[in-house]
């Protein structure tokens, strides 16, 4: 039995809407992370999904609710105060859009290179352009293009910018938000690739937020479904797949498209 | 009889700043009657632009030539812009990847609906007829309270309806032909399947042919009769979606596929493609645009005429060397 890495219990997220009511994004989820695995998180837009990775990402505080970390709690720490805490190393965010996370006036190599800068110990800041070099490689970013800014590369190497950023301080756990979902399918399959591999080397952990359920299938070793704000069904991948408990789940499957099934005929209809 | 579509040798140049970008190069396609057919490929394959072609909307720098760009056997070249008014819209409807920022957002929808159907409807309709026949379409296509949904601005509504009110949109002035330009994309799986279903449903009831743009092989072999699969402005493989789906011919539709997670059982599957698309501008690009990433490449390939092998009647592939 591996170790647990993270666990969330029964996290609430409120926000307010004016006139004392409230949205609640999410309800009441719990669950447990075990180091090295590759966990999915999947549900429909407004599902509560990358609110959820936002609180465990700690860039937004939850209402209720308790996350421990490394066996330490996480839950009153949030925002500034976590920036300052050894934890903040640990933990990092791959965002979904990269033009719109990535700073337009940075170089890329300036961006891959800010964690350090902040959060880095002495020797680190020393050693930066080593690492940001380093990362870059392992992300699968050409050296040459360090110095370009953000929308002079193509989206993939953009994502790769977003993806060295968040690996250069050696994190443990890495969360993606719809890492992919910005990129043409054939681009996918090679940060998919890059993921896989950085995942090997370098001993992560993925949260892997998204709603793109046949790649889910595929990389991931558990699947938590939402719909909205609450956790309707968890389990091993296989198991959600080929056995879904939840009639949700089984809606979001069925909803999947398939190569060579027909959903609609030449007359119109659903084919039985 | 003629093809509902029938393109012909469509030759396109854009002129930039940069030099000519040759987007497309003699591409062939036809869509019957009633018919659905996929073009699908890459981003920057030439699937958007070659539906922008057919209605005249590339801009003033674009330089087409074609043997023939057909609707129902009669050439729309020959129009001229103030004719072509009465296909565009009309008998030709399009429906634009992002609904959101296609609708007019200082506009209620319903009324977006009724200038639509008002500009195209061959005969004169006053505005109360017309916005009768707009909520009797918008009821048919299984939009609820639609005489309330009418009143809504676009801001006000989900992703989901606004793609519905566009397909409303380009059925309600009863075209021959849509082309759906990845019209779900922005949609997430539960509410693609629905939009989609109900696109596709209302145009196999009513004889509708659809052009259907996406770069998503899975959705386009779930509601397409005919997969036609480009790549950098050529049109390289044509023939029936469960063929070009399951048993693709050509190497590059073969390593589309290789790269997507259909039908795979692991991350290890997925075989990213190698190459980038080549860069349009240049003026000795290989007569295979697919050379530089093709691991069946051959001298050949870069210089002579591609040929245009019929594997079968309704097979085609454009390459020396398809797979068996």
């Amino acid at each position: 039995m591996t170790e647990i890495l993270l666990e969330a219990g029964a996290i609430v997220k409120d926000f307010p809407l004016g006139r004392g009511k409230v949205l609640r994004a999410v309800d009441q989820v719990s669950f447990k992370l075990r180091t090295g695995e590759i966990l999915g998180l999947v549900g429909e837009s407004g599902s509560g999904k990358s609110t959820l990775a936002r609180i465990l990402a700690r860039l937004l505080p939850q209402t209720e609710g308790a996350i421990w970390f490394d066996k330490a709690s996480l839950a009153s720490f949030s925002g500034p105060r976590f920036a300052r805490m050894a934890e903040r190393r640990d933990i990092q965010m791959v965002f979904q859009d990269p033009l719109a996370s990535l700073n337009p006036r940075w170089r890329a190599g300036q961006i891959i290179g800010d964690p350090i800068r902040r959060l880095g110990t002495a020797e680190e800041k020393q050693k930066r352009p080593a690492l940001v070099a380093e990362a870059a490689e392992r992300s699968g970013l050409p050296a040459a293009l360090l110095n370009s800014f953000p929308h002079q590369l193509s989206g993939g190497q953009r994502a790769r910018v977003d993806i060295a950023r968040a690996i250069v301080l050696r994190p443990k756990l890495l969360i993606l938000d719809e890492p992919t979902s910005a990129l043409d399918a054939s681009l996918q399959a090679h940060v998919v690739q890059t993921l896989m591999q950085l995942r090997a080397d370098l001993d992560l952990t993925y949260i892997f937020v998204t709603h793109d359920l046949n790649l889910v299938r595929l990389i991931a070793d558990r699947i938590l479904v939402m719909q909205k704000g609450r956790l309707v069904e968890q389990g091993p991948a296989r198991q959600i797949f080929d056995t879904p408990k939840e009639a949700y789940t089984r809606e979001l499957i069925a909803a999947i498209p398939q190569l060579g099934q027909r959903r609609i005929d030449r007359t119109g209809r659903t084919p039985v | 009889m003629n093809a509902m579509l029938d393109i012909r040798d469509l030759t396109l140049e854009f002129e930039t700043p940069g030099g000519l970008v040759h987007a497309l190069d003699r591409v062939n396609l036809s869509v019957e009657r009633g018919e659905c057919v996929a073009l699908v490929g890459e981003s920057g394959s030439g699937k958007s632009i070659t539906g922008m072609s057919i209605l005249r909307l590339n801009g003033a720098n674009a330089r087409i030539a074609a043997d023939q760009i057909a609707l129902d056997g009669g050439d729309l070249q020959g129009l001229s812009d103030r004719a072509f008014q009465t296909v565009r819209g009309r008998r030709i409807a399009m429906i634009f990847q992002n609904a959101k920022s296609a609708l007019n957002p200082l506009r209620k929808v319903g009324d977006t609906l009724t200038d639509i159907l008002r500009a195209h409807a061959p005969e004169k309709l006053t505005r109360r007829a017309a916005r009768a026949r707009v909520q009797e379409v918008l009821e048919q296509i299984g939009i609820h309270q639609a005489e309330d949904r009418m009143l809504a601005y676009p801001a006000e509504l989900s992703g989901g309806m606004c793609q519905r009110i566009m397909i409303a949109a380009a059925l309600v002035c009863e075209p021959e032909l849509i082309i759906a330009d990845e019209p779900t994309s922005a949609l997430d799986v539960t509410t693609q399947a629905k939009v989609m279903d109900l696109l596709m449903s209302a145009c196999r009831t009513r004889g509708v042919a659809v052009l259907f743009i996406t770069h998503d092989l899975a959705l386009a072999s779930a509601y397409c009769d005919r997969a036609v699969v480009m790549h950098a402005g050529q049109m390289l493989e044509d023939g029936p979606a469960d063929e070009v789906f399951v048993r693709p011919r050509h190497p590059y539709s073969r390593m589309l596929l290789d790269s997507m997670p259909y039908g795979k059982d692991a991350a290890e599957e997925l075989k990213p493609m190698g190459g980038n698309l080549p860069d349009l501008r240049r003026d000795d690009l290989p007569s295979c645009r697919f050379a530089d990433r093709c691991p069946r490449v051959q001298p050949c390939c870069r210089t002579a005429a591609v040929p245009q092998t019929a594997l079968r009647d309704d097979h085609t592939v454009r390459c020396f060397f398809p797979h068996d």
